[in-house]
């Protein structure tokens, strides 16, 4: 019972930090079909600038987490226009270079500001501790991703179905030309996503930072993780990427505690299963928001 | 005139073999390093023929590659040392692979696709990783010694044989597909490439086809494997990496896909420049690989062989 | 030998929705061999719909797609190819990155059975070569040949579309808007390919060239709205009082 607990927790919490990390991936390549395999160095950057801050300068946790959330988001929207702007229509493959080309220049870059060791961040004092639920105790800090990841969630929701750029980023994810036609700013949509899922890569690396520590490979280590979320979940869903995260995460950490001798395999045999019966990936439609 | 006669007479590959024996000479104290660089043409032939012709997006080459490695390398250990029967062993584990995951893994498009190949890679590194009774799991498999090629050339620590049996095997590779590029399926997977819809509106059973075409480059790519466990007699669990599958795509976007000559430029350019940068300072190789990338993309999109056109019309048609 | 032999296609009761609109409903028609039959009906009638039923791109919602008596559904697109179905499409889709020579070889070559040979030349097959160079010439694109088709006119490029499909030698032909597109000047080399055709073979043509229409089809089939609305002769068409209300007499898009 407390085994099955623990994996429900660990699985959780892990499975909402994938969710802020890939979520953002989804929507933009559901709404721009640029295969961005630099996007995880968005959740280095947040997690690097985090490091800075706080176990460099010192500054305090709940001040430092919106400085490197916006600043990563601040940083995403010029590389939008200089790197991603000229992507846009072109190949897979193309894409697939592009930025994986771009990920090397990010850890290269981390690299050179801070050598190749674990980037620590030091969590403030009120979520290191345990919180008491009469039944059992609990991590804070587990608890604290998981209500993060459904905060997030419920502000995607909202942000899609009752905004007024909800509704343009829908309509420009089903079809641009007429989303264009009718006066939406199609280009500027999309980089406002982009650089909003950058920003919530950045929130889902530090505070997943327990579990896939920051270092300069962290997007590489990391990368098939992501796109196995997105493809799963089915590109351009907010919903597919939340249930895939979930699952993925739930099959992967239940396999290390009861099979630790057989690794990842279940979670890329749940990957190939998913996706050969369903190769857009669970989320109904490929256009899905 | 004169470049039409090369062309026709295969006299590009009698090329390579002859660049390849000036390098043999000239140095003689980096075998180990070039031959290597063989080998992973070959890999890298591969990965064109799948992605460059068929234009199957492919992050995964490595699944075939590793497994014509384990499987030369364990029928070396366990059956027989003659290298050219673990040739074929290897060939035949990867092309066997190549089918039953290309069943799968070629129903999808895109990312999913990507996806695949790159699971189906993932998994046999865990698998190997795990069957360490017979695998050496993380050591990695050691214990393979070749019999002397023909009877006659020992493997030497030198690496002399191993060089100009790689060599060997590049040429046939390379007379292969050129052969291959220019028969029907040649067509066939450029066709396939440029438009999937029509070719099906056409009577061209699709899918069928790109089994056929990943199924053969993966036998290469288990040739590839094969040789490197032969040659330097170690397989470790690197053979099913992410990233020797993602760089020996890079290579290829380098030398230009689609383009035979593309595949053995690309490894050639991106060997050298990494022996020499890595060596220096490993982040500092990626800092320069990551800008030799960005600039291939947005600068010249058909890779160094678009650019030189002039080399492609010098080395015949087809390169 | 099959009980319906030649008989030639025969669609029953086909219905097709995309979400909710439906865009085939309950079509019935047959085209036995040496028919010459249009249709013809207003942007998004369900005329290119109808056609990709036909070639088995798309998969009924219900009914029944038949050639010489024999149900189709359980044939792959490329399967019917073979038995001898073929389309042209309304919007070109070639191999724009190869020669015109190569685009027709592919479709001849798959047609002989040699597509997935690994070993000789795809350009040193006669046979091959022969159909190619007839039907280059029958087009006039023979000093095109060695051009990449991504390169030419798009009126050319209908040609090419056209040309591409007759390699392949079919037994019902169906032409997705053949003359769109193309310049009028090269109209009638369209025109002198069709009625050039195998006079067995069975024609369904997509037009809205009333010309190109009243040439060539001996049956008029008009579709609105995913239904038949009236079908005969081109003379019974032409004087059908609805058919000229809803349809002929107005100035509609082609
Ligand atoms: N794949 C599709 N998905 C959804 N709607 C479609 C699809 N293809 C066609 N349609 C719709 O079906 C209708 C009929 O289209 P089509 O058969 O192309 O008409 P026509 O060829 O007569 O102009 C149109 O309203 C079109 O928008
Ligand atoms: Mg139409």
């Amino acid at each position: 019972m407390g085994m099955v607990f623990n994996i429900a927790l660990d699985g959780l919490s892990y499975g909402m930090v994938l969710f802020m990390i890939s979520v953002g991936l989804s929507v933009t390549l559901g709404l721009m079909r640029v295969i961005n395999l630099a996007h995880g160095g968005f959740a280095l950057l947040g997690g690097a600038l985090m490091h800075g801050l706080t176990f460099q300068l010192g500054w305090p946790f709940a001040l430092a987490l919106p400085v490197s959330v916006l600043s990563v988001t601040l940083i995403a929207l010029p590389m939008e226009y200089v790197f991603f702007r000229p992507l846009y229509g072109k190949g897979d493959l193309t894409q697939v270079l592009a930025t994986i080309g771009l990920t090397f220049l990010m850890i290269a870059f981390v690299n050179w500001l801070y050598g190749s060791a674990l980037l620590g961040i030091p969590l403030p004092p009120s979520l290191r501790g345990t919180v008491d639920l009469g039944l059992r105790t609990l991590p804070v800090q587990r608890v604290a991703v998981i209500v993060t990841g459904m905060v997030v969630l419920g502000a995607l929701y909202g942000l899609i179905e009752r905004t007024r750029f909800g509704i343009w980023l829908r309509a420009s994810v089903d079809n641009r030309a007429a989303a264009e036609a009718l006066g939406i700013n199609t280009r500027w949509v999309f980089a406002a996503t982009f650089a909003l899922g950058a920003g919530l890569a950045a929130l889902g690396g530090v505070l997943g930072a327990e579990l896939m520590p920051i270092e300069a490979y962290y997007p590489l280590r990391y990368l098939v993780v992501i796109l196995a979320v997105v493809a799963v979940g089915g590109m351009g869903s907010v919903w597919g990427a939340w249930f895939a995260a979930l699952g993925l995460g739930l099959i992967d950490t239940a396999a290390r505690y009861a099979l630790p001798d057989f690794g990842t395999i279940f979670f890329f045999a749940a990957l190939i299963v998913v996706l050969a019966l369903r190769p857009q990936g669970l989320s109904g439609r490929a256009y899905d928001v | 005139m004169f470049e039409a006669w090369l062309g026709r007479m295969g006299a590009p590959v009698a090329l390579l073999g002859v660049v390849g024996l000036i390098a043999f000479f000239a140095f003689p104290y980096d075998l180990g390093f070039l031959t290597r660089i063989l080998i992973m043409m070959i890999f890298v032939l591969s990965i064109d023929l799948v992605l460059g012709y068929g234009g199957i997006a492919t992050l995964g080459q490595a699944a075939m590659y590793g497994t014509g490695a384990y499987a030369a390398g364990l029928f070396a250990v366990h059956i027989s040392a003659n290298p050219l029967l673990g040739l074929l062993i290897g060939a035949g584990a990867g092309a066997g692979v190549a089918f039953l995951s290309g069943l799968i893994v070629l129903r999808a498009h895109g990312l999913g696709l990507l996806m695949l190949t790159i699971a189906v890679a993932q998994i046999l590194h865990e698998i190997a990783n795990k069957a360490r009774v017979v695998t050496g799991g993380a050591d990695g498999l050691s214990g393979i010694r070749m019999a002397p090629l023909f009877g006659r050339w020992h493997f030497d620590f030198i690496g002399q044989t191993g060089y100009l049996y790689a060599l060997a095997v590049l040429v046939l590779v390379m007379v292969f597909l050129r052969a291959l590029c220019v028969a029907p399926l040649g067509l066939t997977a450029r066709g396939i490439h440029e438009s999937p819809v029509r070719m099906a509106a056409i009577g061209v059973p699709v899918y069928g086809r790109r089994v056929l075409i990943y199924t053969i480059a993966g036998g290469l790519a288990g040739l590839a494997g094969a040789l490197s466990a032969q040659v330097t007699a170690l397989v470790s669990l690197q053979v099913f990496s992410f990233s020797l599958s993602a760089e020996a795509v890079v290579m290829l976007i380098l030398g230009g896909t689609g383009r035979l000559w593309g595949a053995i430029f690309g490894t050639a350019i991106f060997m050298v420049i990494h022996h020499l940068a890595a060596t220096a300072d490993p982040y500092n190789w990626l800092f320069v690989i990551g800008i030799l990338l960005l600039g291939v993309v947005y600068f010249i999109p058909g890779g160094l062989m678009g650019v030189r056109q002039r080399l492609r019309i010098l080395f015949g048609g087809q390169g | 030998m099959p009980v319906g032999l030649g008989v030639g296609l025969q669609l029953r009761g086909l219905c097709k929705s995309f979400g909710g609109l439906a865009v085939a409903q309950d079509l019935n028609l047959d085209l036995p061999p040496g028919a010459r039959t249009a249709l013809i009906g207003p942007n998004g009638a369900g005329k290119s719909t109808l056609a990709q039923l036909i070639t088995g791109c798309l998969v009924p919602d219900q009914g029944m797609v038949m050639l010489d008596g024999v149900d189709l559904a359980a044939v792959s697109q490329a399967a019917r190819v073979k038995r001898g179905i073929a389309k042209t499409f309304q919007i070109t889709t070639l191999f724009a990155g190869l020669s015109l020579r190569e685009n027709l070889r592919l479709a001849v070559q798959e047609q002989r059975g040699q597509g997935a040979r690994w070993f000789g030349r795809a350009d040193r097959c006669p046979e091959v070569e022969e159909i190619i160079e007839f039907q280059l010439a029958r087009f006039g694109l023979l000093g095109l040949a060695d051009q990449m088709v991504g390169r030419l006119a798009y009126g050319q490029q209908r040609l090419v579309e056209l040309a591409l499909t007759l390699c392949l030698q079919p037994r019902v032909l169906v032409l997705d808007e053949p003359a769109a597109g193309v310049p009028m000047g090269e109209i009638p080399m369209i025109v002198e390919a069709l009625e050039g055709l195998p006079k067995n073979l069975a024609v369904l043509l997509i037009d809205h060239d009333m010309d190109l229409v009243f040439r060539l089809a001996q049956h008029i089939v008009v579709m609105v709205a995913g239904t038949i609305l009236a079908q005969g002769t081109p003379a019974e068409i032409a004087t059908n009082a609805t058919v000229q209300r809803l349809y002929l007499g107005e100035a509609f898009d082609a």
